[in-house]
């Protein structure tokens, strides 16, 4: 399992530090300047990048810092400006507050670590404005806000690629409206032992939580809670009804 | 096979007579007799209470059951049996009762000498079910040199209804074998893990009545309830120290889950492991100077130990992948282990390496062992629905306990009653 905690920051990482690529990619791609606007469902479009990210990414627990080949740009931080590569790991030593934040890839790792990433720039960290969503796409069943279950693989706390886009679009929505608060409910399968189930679950929502914090959003802004086996989707006793049972759902407090 | 039948007719019937009183009753089968330990044969009692004492033998996985109906004419307390006719009972012992106005009267005749070798009076008490489960108990231990463990409860939870938001939980006491159950808590939002004190007047249990999990502990007689941890986080796997002060338990409050051991008097928490991994189901071993636990600090769940003051925890289990939700009663353990893709309940020594597997089912999970170690009741699947099931720790005899309204899971075997 020791091997499977350390997938959550690198994952995430990755996805962070490929996000961003991406977004210098499209930046010198048009030319545009920082806009505070991610671009959404490519993460792995250039499998090359995210490689080569990967192998970058696989030094965040050992404080490499040297530079690296992203360059400064628009960060994925709901629009703060960052610069990536400089090693000095700002996420951890709190400079989150101030306007620029400085995102070390040791740095990535390190805020995992830190539970809950509070040293992850507050809200009034973002320069961007709001972003493409808005708080009544909430209630729009076309939004890909609508879509609020994220499903793990059997016995793992790492979020799949394919729900990225969902988390990214939830993450900029409630970066944009720091009123907006979630709880992120974990859930397990039936199989092992209750209370270890919980524990489980509890880490996929805080993989979760730790993705959307990387993302901009506040730490206060999302809350977890570890529901174990005890909450089945489905009542099913097959992989088919397993596969459903483990997830995280978004819930959106007081709407 | 005839044996196991005509125990099961018992049953029935006792069944059908009890039905009206308690409708909640978990119906109870029979699904192994035990054909090996000591024959003995229980006389037909007024009131049935020989059947009841013969399954709670039987359940012990210690006794042979010879059928009562067998020693008909030999069933009135205190009279001479000729004996060559107790020789033909094919039984090593006779056991004969009488209802007084006093309560439950039993004695043990052994068939080779003819002679009384024990008797016991059982004084009255409201519940009847107990006086026959107290006969069984003094049975028991004479002939087994163990203290009887049949005068016990069980607690557990269930569930009525299929969605979500039309699930209703509750946290039944019963008596060890099922019947007289009571409702001692009842919920919209799941109910967990519910945990003895050690003189069985209250339990531990989480709750998310809250929203969020929370650790109460309630007393079973007067209903009286005190939430102890709420913490940011998980408030979980709650267990009861032997000297009924402190509560050890799993929470996630500083990052990820770990044990604390909570002093109830004061309300403070001490934190006694330190890992990156899951720390969680901890359980005290009877002298309470060392805590089993489930970790998976190795990389899979596995079974450790520990001083319960804090210290270093020793790996317990080494064999197979998952091994999870330890019971500890004096030197066994019983646990969740997974055996080629199926979740079992085993046991083992303390201290030393090997396992027996007891249970056969895909899903059974939260064993808990009675308080004298020689049965386990866990929680199983049957027909997609949730049972509880009673194995004797040799695996000889096997009982299954079907709720009529919903799931029954998460059972606690209550030490012996004061």
């Amino acid at each position: 399992m020791k091997s499977m905690k350390w997938m959550v920051p690198l994952v995430a990482s990755v996805l962070v530090i490929s996000g961003c690529s991406q977004m210098q990619q499209s930046a010198t791609g048009s030319g545009a300047t920082a806009g505070g606007q991610q671009t959404y469902g490519q993460q792995a479009a250039d499998p090359a990048t995210t490689g080569n990210r990967l192998a970058t990414g696989s030094a965040v627990g050992v404080n490499t810092g040297g530079a690296g080949t992203a360059a400064r740009s628009t960060s994925s931080f709901g629009g703060a400006t960052g610069s990536f590569g400089d090693g000095r790991g700002n996420l951890v030593g709190g400079i989150g507050g101030s306007s620029t934040s400085t995102i070390g890839r040791d740095g990535v790792g390190d805020g995992f670590g830190s539970a809950g990433g509070s040293g992850l720039s507050g809200t009034d960290n973002r320069l961007g404005g709001p972003g493409n969503y808005k708080v009544t796409d909430l209630n729009d069943p076309a939004s890909i806000l609508s879509r609020r279950v994220i499903y793990f693989a059997y016995d793992q706390s790492t979020i799949e690629p394919e729900y990225f886009e969902i988390l990214d679009a939830h993450s900029e929505l409630l970066a944009s409206n720091p009123n907006l608060t979630i709880r992120l409910e974990g859930h397990a399968d039936e199989r092992g032992s209750r209370e270890y189930n919980v524990a489980l679950s509890e880490r996929r929502a805080q993989s979760v939580k730790q993705f959307m914090d990387l993302k901009g959003v506040g730490s206060e802004q999302s809350q977890t809670v570890a529901y174990g086996e005890e909450l089945p989707l489905d009542p099913g006793h097959d992989e088919a009804a397993w596969s459903k049972n483990r997830r995280v759902e978004i819930k959106y407090i007081g709407r | 096979m005839k044996i196991n039948n005509l125990i099961r007719s018992f049953v029935l019937l006792l069944t059908l007579a009890f039905a009206g009183s308690a409708w909640a009753d978990l119906e109870l089968r029979i699904s192994k007799t035990s054909d090996r330990g000591i024959p003995i044969v229980i006389a037909p009692m007024p009131g049935g209470a020989h059947a009841i004492i013969e399954a709670d033998l039987n359940r012990s996985g210690r006794f042979q059951i010879v059928s009562s109906s067998r020693a008909t004419n030999m069933a009135t307390f205190g009279a001479a049996v000729e004996p060559a006719r107790l020789k033909m009972l094919g039984a090593a012992f006779l056991v004969r009762g009488r209802r007084t106005e006093a309560g439950l009267d039993v004695e043990i005749i052994s068939t080779v000498t003819g002679q009384r070798d024990s008797s016991y009076r059982i004084g009255n008490l409201a519940n009847q079910r107990r006086l026959a489960h107290k006969a069984a108990d003094k049975i028991f231990e004479y002939l087994v040199k163990l203290k009887g463990a049949f005068d016990t409860r069980l607690v557990y939870v269930t569930v009525e209804g299929r969605a979500v938001e039309q699930r209703v939980y509750r946290l039944y006491v019963a008596d060890a074998d099922g019947y007289n159950p009571k409702v001692v808590l009842t919920s919209r939002k799941p109910v967990m893990s519910p945990s003895w004190s050690y003189d069985g007047s209250q339990i531990a249990y989480v709750s998310f009545e809250r929203g969020t999990p929370a650790i109460f502990t309630q007393n079973i007689f007067t209903g009286e309830k005190r939430m102890v941890s709420a913490r940011r986080g998980i408030n979980g796997a709650p267990s009861w120290s032997p000297n009924g002060q402190q509560l050890a338990l799993s929470l996630s409050v500083d990052g990820n889950p770990e044990l604390y051991v909570l002093t109830l008097a004061n309300g403070a928490f001490k934190r006694l492991t330190n890992s990156r991994a899951i720390d969680t189901e901890p359980n005290w071993t009877q002298d309470g100077r060392s805590i089993i636990f489930t970790s998976d600090r190795g990389g899979r769940p596995q079974l450790y130990e520990m001083p319960a003051t804090g210290g270093s925890p020793k790996r317990v289990t080494y064999d197979g992948t998952y091994n999870s939700a330890a019971d500890v009663v004096d030197n066994k353990i019983a646990f969740v282990r997974r055996v080629s893709g199926a979740f079992r309940i085993a046991i083992m020594e303390r201290g030393r390496q090997g396992a027996s597997v007891v249970s056969d089912g895909r899903f059974d999970e939260s064993p808990s062992l009675a308080p004298n170690g020689t049965m386990v009741v866990y929680a199983t699947q049957n027909g997609g629905r949730g049972t509880l099931s009673v194995v004797s720790d040799n695996g000889y005899a096997k009982q299954e306990l079907f709720s009529p309204g919903g799931d029954v899971r998460e059972p606690a075997w209550s030490p012996y009653l004061r």
